[in-house]
């Protein structure tokens, strides 16, 4: 398993997406040679919290006990509004160097990509923290307010054509979107009032069920389909580097279920017919009744659109600051900012450290090292560094990229 | 540094790809309404017809047949076999022309009804069985008729069929049916005074469009017919004389299904056997026993009646030709003439039954005017109608219970489970909770506290309201890890009590609310 990994990395390299140093990189390719291809990979998989602890996310993700001092810990952490989110792209795209299909504008070439993106994310109150640790018994004759609280779990791939200049100063790309799962669970108001006693449980609920087809979530599975673009362009006397990815929207039509209601529940045990010639199939009937009526019914869902502004590299500084921008709609996401900085080490090796705030987690510091020769350049970077060592942490993150020019 | 973070990634990678091999789990506690049920009347009571009295007063109304007859015990028609041999007097050969008819042979054929001598029957279903064997030497067309016959149609029954051509070295075979479903019968024969008998005909002929064929007396037909199958649907004539049997027959008697133990008291009752005798002719019928049997508690009562062991007459119906009036007889127990409060009180789930039944015991007395309609012969029911105005006491309701505990469940530490009573009843009752061992059989029992009070009554011992209360049982960690780990059936019992006053009547609107609530420390887990 290691070394199929180590294999992967070899192949698939950071592309630092936010932080990525491609402009820096290539301007500083050798004149006299000049590539006609370039293939490159990318990797990114991140997971943090504004809340939950490394130590609670470890064991959430791979399993464990979650021990009663550990839920106290990140109950001390709870804000009245939490994150927790999970990440995980990888892509591949060939560029067509001096060639173009489009005479008229001789300096865009073209490219073919795949990508795919997977992200759980959440955001959710402190009562539906407890509510779901704890139990409901802690909330007796109190309400639980558990909204507004969203879980979207989203994943699909791209198959992308685009134009990008022969500068890289700027791209278009056009995307099929292939639909493998969407599960969006928006509760908008969620109040859970346990009576005394526990004889009832009272909820005012307003809120949106979206799934996709249950039996349809593998890779390609084209639950749904789509479209999508990517832009990326240099402005601002080419200081700085816009890219905007997944800008689209996904159809999910096939078996897909939706709910969308609003209304008071007062649950007071699932209700059977007759005590004495009762079945556990009429109790999961009856109790399966209770829940909010999903019908079977598409929905469109606008792609989790990556925005990110980036300061570009000066490739006469050996030392130079680092900072940036990214936000990822409909993901329960931060707005996130980075500031670092960056040192040539020698015209092969450069290196990287920065303070980075948003997305899913609080601050936390992120390392990377990127290395480049004649047609080869790749790159590593931990981007929550801190979050790998300390069982405080609030996630963990690497990235690679790698680009192959021939 | 680049070392370091090859290897964090590789890591992450691993984690990211490969399979949890551990559960996540947390534990939390738990406090919510699991079921709410309302009890009333007609969940207590099985399979009854409940019927609603101007007082608003229940009683219970429901009837068992006691099949004291059987299709078998009717005239059979047992299958005919008729067989002809057709040979041909000539001393020489002889040409026939085409068409000639060269047999022609009517007869008379009897169906072996022992002493019944049916005039008139209407077939049900069966079919006629042919054979033929042809040495004739050119097709031959055979032409079977049934006189004083109807078919669904209103024609005589009459079929032909075409028989191809044999020599005696190699003769040709047909075989076939013909089928006489909804044939009627006429079996009075060709003078119209018999009985059972029926007038066929056959006839053979050359074939009108084929040559003429020389024969001999070395040359023969065989015709078989065979009368198959024969159901009757409806006969009229003299029935004759037959007898029955039935039993000793274990009825399923489901009106105290629900119950479990206990004694009841019934203030009163009325219970009658019915016998509609639809048979057009006369019948008697002899209960031999009754006997009420209690497969919990063992106990068995028999009924103890003067109708036990004697021939009851049962008049003739009458046929009045749209529909059949049937001869009704009807027996009566009382407490003053059985011992039936004793019968019903034994609460039993099987009534053990052993009838004989007798068809014109005295003869033709009817001058062979009986009928039949083989679908609608006798029937006897017995018929409860209780008024539900009892004493219960320690009467026992259970219901076993899967909690549906898996390996893949989340497993409960322990729990406090609360029953929240609302009881509209003039009962006590009391709650109990066992575990069951692997085998289904008693392993032990939960601790219960409280009891579900009967309901505020008047001096009547009226329901005037109900009264709440809460009965809690306690399923400690042991006791849980059995459920979690053995066997996760639980039996629940509730056991009823009248209060004080006798007799206490039932009315439609009495119900008892029960609501479980439980407090419990559990696992949450995932893989």
């Amino acid at each position: 398993m290691i070394k199929t990994n180590l294999l992967f990395l070899a192949f698939c390299l950071v592309n630092l997406s936010s932080y990525s140093q491609e402009d820096t990189v290539s301007n500083e390719t050798k004149p006299e040679w000049k590539p006609s291809y370039k293939i490159e990979a990318n990797f990114e998989a991140n997971f943090g919290s504004t809340d939950l602890n490394n130590e609670f996310i470890n064991v959430l993700l791979f399993g464990g006990q979650i021990t009663p001092e550990l839920k106290d810990k990140v109950l001390n952490r709870t804000n009245k509004r939490n994150r927790f989110g999970v990440e995980l792209n990888y892509g591949a795209r060939f560029t067509e160097l001096t060639d173009t299909l489009f005479p008229k504008f001789p300096e865009y070439k073209y490219y073919i990509g795949f990508g795919s993106f997977t992200n759980l994310s959440s955001s959710y109150t402190k009562d539906l923290y407890e509510l779901v640790f704890y139990g409901n018994k802690r909330f007796e004759n109190e309400t639980a307010r558990l909204g507004k609280s969203n879980f979207t779990s989203y994943r699909f791939e791209k198959i992308t054509f685009g134009l990008t200049k022969s500068d890289e100063s700027r791209s278009l790309g056009v995307s099929l979107i292939i639909g493998d799962q969407f599960s969006g669970f928006d509760f908008n108001q969620a109040d859970l009032f346990t009576h005394i006693d526990g004889t009832h449980l009272t909820i005012d609920y307003d809120g949106k069920i979206r799934l996709s087809d249950a039996q349809r979530r593998g890779f390609m599975a084209f639950s749904g389909a789509g479209i999508g673009f990517d832009f990326e362009t240099l402005f601002y006397k080419k200081m700085f580097r816009a890219k905007i990815t997944n800008l689209g929207v996904a159809f999910w039509k096939r078996n897909a279920t939706y709910s969308n209601s609003n209304d008071q529940i007062v649950f007071e045990g699932v209700e059977i017919n007759n005590v004495f010639s009762t079945s556990e199939e009429e109790f999961l009937n009856n109790a399966e009744e209770l829940l909010p009526e999903m019908k079977d019914r598409g929905f469109a869902t606008l792609l989790p659109t990556i925005v990110e502004i980036d300061r570009t590299m000066n490739p006469d500084l050996k030392t130079q600051p680092i900072y940036g921008f990214r936000y990822k709609f409909f993901s329960n996401y931060l707005p996130q900012f980075y500031g670092g900085i960056q040192h040539q080490i020698s015209d092969n090796f450069l290196v990287r450290s920065d303070l980075t705030w948003g997305g899913y987690s609080g601050l936390r510091l992120g390392i990377g090292a990127y290395y480049q020769a004649n047609n080869i350049r790749a790159g590593v970077q931990a981007t929550n560094f801190s979050g790998m060592f300390f069982n405080n942490g609030n996630g963990n993150g690497v990235s690679a990229f790698g680009a192959f020019l021939f | 540094m680049m070392k370091k973070a090859l290897f964090i990634f590789v890591v992450l990678s691993i984690l990211f790809s490969c399979k949890r091999d551990e559960d996540t789990r947390w534990d939390v506690e738990i406090l919510s309404p699991v079921v709410k049920t309302r009890l009333t009347i007609d969940d207590l009571v099985g399979d009854s017809i409940l019927s609603v009295n101007a007082d608003n007063s229940i009683t219970l109304d429901y009837t068992f047949g006691l099949s004291p007859i059987d299709e078998d015990f009717f005239f059979e028609v047992p299958d005919t076999a008729l067989k002809l041999d057709y040979g041909f007097p000539f001393l020489s050969p002889v040409s026939l022309a085409p068409g000639f008819q060269f047999i022609s042979d009517p007869a008379e054929n009897e169906f072996n009804l022992n002493d019944a001598k049916i005039e008139y029957m209407e077939i049900e279903s069966g079919k006629i069985e042919y054979k033929i064997t042809s040495e004739i030497p050119e097709k031959t067309f055979y032409t079977y008729t049934i006189f004083k016959t109807n078919d669904r149609s209103g024609n005589v029954f009459r079929k032909t069929i075409s028989v191809p051509a044999g020599t005696r070295t190699n003769p040709s075979i047909t075989v076939g049916s013909f089928n006489l479903n909804g044939v009627s019968f006429d079996l009075t024969g060709s003078t119209g005074t018999k009985f059972n008998t029926f007038e066929s005909e056959v006839l053979v002929n050359v074939d009108p469009a084929g040559n003429s064929v020389t024969v001999s007396n070395l040359d023969s037909v065989f015709i078989e017919n065979k009368l198959i199958g024969i159901k009757p649907k409806y006969a009229r004539g003299y029935l004759g004389q037959s007898s029955f049997s039935e039993g000793p027959t274990n009825n399923k008697f489901t009106v105290f299904d629900q119950i479990k133990g206990g004694i009841i008291d019934i203030d009163s009752l009325e219970i009658f056997t019915e016998v509609k005798n639809y048979v057009g002719a006369e019948a008697q019928l002899k209960l031999n026993q009754l006997i009420s049997v209690n497969s919990q508690t063992g106990n068995s009562v028999a009924l103890s009646h003067t109708s036990i062991g004697n021939w009851i007459n049962l008049n003739r119906g009458t046929d009045v030709g749209t529909s059949i009036f049937p001869g009704k007889t009807r027996v009566d127990y009382t407490t003053q003439n059985s011992n039936i409060d004793l019968v019903i009180e034994n609460l039993s789930d099987e009534m053990v039954t052993q009838v004989e039944t007798r068809l014109n015991p005295l003869g033709n007395i009817s001058s062979g005017n009986d009928f039949l309609y083989f679908d609608q012969v006798v029937e006897a029911d017995f018929h409860i109608k209780l008024p539900l105005r009892l004493v219960a006491n320690n009467l026992k309701f259970q219901q076993k219970i899967d909690l549906g505990i898996q390996e893949e469940t989340n497993p409960v530490y322990d729990a406090l489970i609360s029953i929240y009573a609302e009881n509209g009843f003039p009962f006590d009752a009391e709650v109990q909770l066992f575990l069951l061992d692997e085998w289904g059989g008693f392993y032990d029992s939960l601790v219960v506290t409280g009891l579900i009070n009967s309901a505020n009554t008047d001096a009547l011992n009226k329901v005037t309201t109900p009264v709440n209360s809460v009965v809690k049982i306690a399923v400690p960690e042991n006791k849980m890890n059995f459920l979690n780990t053995k066997n996760s059936e639980v039996m629940l019992q509730i056991v009823f009590n009248t209060n004080s006053l006798p007799h206490t009547t039932i009315y439609r609107d009495y119900y008892l609310d029960l609501k479980l609530v439980t407090d419990m420390n559990a696992e949450i887990k995932y893989r």
